[in-house]
C-alpha cells in the first residue's frame, strides 16, 4: 500500500495579545493530530511598526515570519484567524483580508494559465 | 562490535545563526547509511546564536530529548509549557498525537550549545507530555547517572520515556572509569558531549558517537583532560 501524502495546512493568524495565537495553535495541533504537515505564519500590521511593543508582541515578532504566496502555493488548505469583532483592531482583519485576496488572486492566475 | 561515527563525518548545516551537526540524516542532510541506530532516529548538536531559534513547528510520535551543554534554551509549546532549559537538566517532550513548539536561545548575549535527540516511541498516538528535571552536577561525576527510563524501570530515573530505552550521563575526570553491562539483545550508543573518553580502548572526542553491538561490557574512561558522555541502552 502506498503511504498517504500528508495534507499541507497553512495557518495564518493576526494576534497582538496572544489570544488568537493560542486559538491558532489549538487548530494547528488538531491538524497535526489528523497527520497534516503544517506551517504557522503571523500577519503583521502597520500599528506594530509604529513602536507599540510589549513582551508578547516582541516574542511573536521574533518567533513567526509573515506568510508568503509560496506558503499558499504549498498549502492544500489555508486557515486564516483574525479578530474581526473589535473595531479598534480592524487593521488586523484588514491584514487578513488582504492576504486572503492575495491568495485568491494568485490561485486565479494559476487557473487562468492552465 | 563498536562502530565509531566521527564528529567530522557528520552532516552539517550553517544558517549563520545556527551551526548544526547531524549524526543521522536530518532535514536537508540525507545519508541512507546513517538513518539512525535502533530506535535512535536523531542526534543533533546545535549552536544557536543569541536571541535566535526555531519558530513554532510541529512534531508527532517522537520522544524528543534536549540536553544543554552551555547556555539557556527557551522552550514554549502548545501544551502551555514555557521554560528555560540549562546545563544539568533533562528535558523530554513526548510529542505523541501532536504538539507545536518553539525553541529559542534565551540569552541576548551568549550562544546556547545543546544536543537534541529523537527516539521512536513504543507506540503511536500517546497523550503528549512534557518533563523537565534538574540534577546536581555531582550526580553525574564519576558515575553513570540515569536520566531517563521507561515508567516500569526497576532503576529509579530522573524522567520517564515511552520506549524501552535507558539514558545515562557521566562526567569523567582523567582516568576516571565507569562500566555498563548490556543485556543480551541490547545495543548501546555513546555520544561524547564534551572532552575525550575511551570506550573499550577506542578513543572518542567531543561530537563523536559510537554504536555498540554484541559487546556485553562497556568500560568508559576519561582521557585527555576528561570528558562527558550520554549513554543510550537500546532495544
Amino acid at each position: 500500500m502506498t503511504p498517504m501524502t500528508p495534507v499541507h495546512v497553512l495557518l495564518v493568524f493576526q494576534s497582538r495579545t496572544g489570544r488568537t495565537e493560542k486559538l491558532t495553535l489549538a487548530a494547528a495541533v488538531g491538524a497535526v493530530q489528523a497527520r497534516a504537515d503544517i506551517r504557522l505564519r503571523r500577519l503583521t500590521s502597520v500599528r506594530e511598526e509604529s513602536g507599540e511593543h510589549d513582551e508578547t508582541l516582541d516574542r511573536m515578532l521574533r518567533e513567526y515570519v509573515p506568510p508568503t504566496v509560496a506558503d499558499a502555493r504549498w498549502a492544500d488548505a489555508v486557515i486564516i484567524a483574525a479578530n474581526g469583532k473589535i473595531a479598534g483592531l480592524s487593521v488586523d482583519l484588514d491584514a487578513a483580508k488582504a492576504y486572503g485576496k492575495q491568495i485568491a488572486a494568485d490561485t486565479r492566475a494559476c487557473l487562468d494559465s492552465k | 562490535m563498536i562502530k565509531i561515527r566521527r564528529s567530522r563525518e557528520r552532516g552539517q548545516a550553517d544558517r549563520g545563526w545556527l551551526q548544526a551537526r547531524f549524526t543521522f540524516s536530518f532535514a536537508d542532510y540525507h545519508d541512507p547509511q546513517n538513518m539512525g541506530f535502533r530506535v535512535l532516529r536523531v542526534i543533533n548538536e546545535d549552536r544557536i546564536a543569541p536571541g535566535r531559534g526555531f519558530g513554532p513547528h510541529a512534531h508527532r510520535d517522537m520522544e524528543i530529548m534536549t540536553y544543554v551543554m552551555e547556555g539557556l534554551l527557551r522552550h514554549r509549546d502548545s501544551m502551555g509549557e514555557h521554560h528555560a532549559i540549562g546545563p544539568n537538566e533533562m528535558q523530554i517532550m513526548s510529542a505523541g498525537s501532536g504538539v507545536v513548539h518553539s525553541e529559542f536561545n534565551a540569552s541576548e548575549s551568549d550562544p546556547v550549545h545543546l544536543c537534541q535527540i529523537w527516539i521512536l516511541p513504543s507506540a503511536e498516538d500517546f497523550e503528549p507530555s512534557y518533563q523537565q528535571v534538574g540534577f546536581a552536577p555531582s550526580d553525574k561525576e564519576g558515575r553513570l547517572y540515569l536520566l531517563a527510563a521507561p515508567v516500569d524501570s526497576r532503576e529509579p530515573a530522573l524522567t520517564t520515556i515511552r520506549q524501552n530505552v535507558r539514558i545515562y550521563v557521566a562526567a569523567l575526570g582523567v582516568d576516571e572509569q565507569v562500566h555498563h553491562s548490556l543485556d543480551p539483545g541490547r545495543y548501546g550508543w555513546i555520544q561524547v558531549t564534551n572532552g575525550q573518553v575511551a570506550v573499550n580502548g577506542r578513543t572518542l572526542d567531543q561530537g563523536d558517537g559510537a554504536a555498540v553491538s554484541d559487546e556485553p561490557e562497556l568500560a568508559v574512561i576519561g582521557t585527555g583532560s576528561g570528558g562527558e558522555i550520554l549513554l543510550f541502552d537500546l532495544p
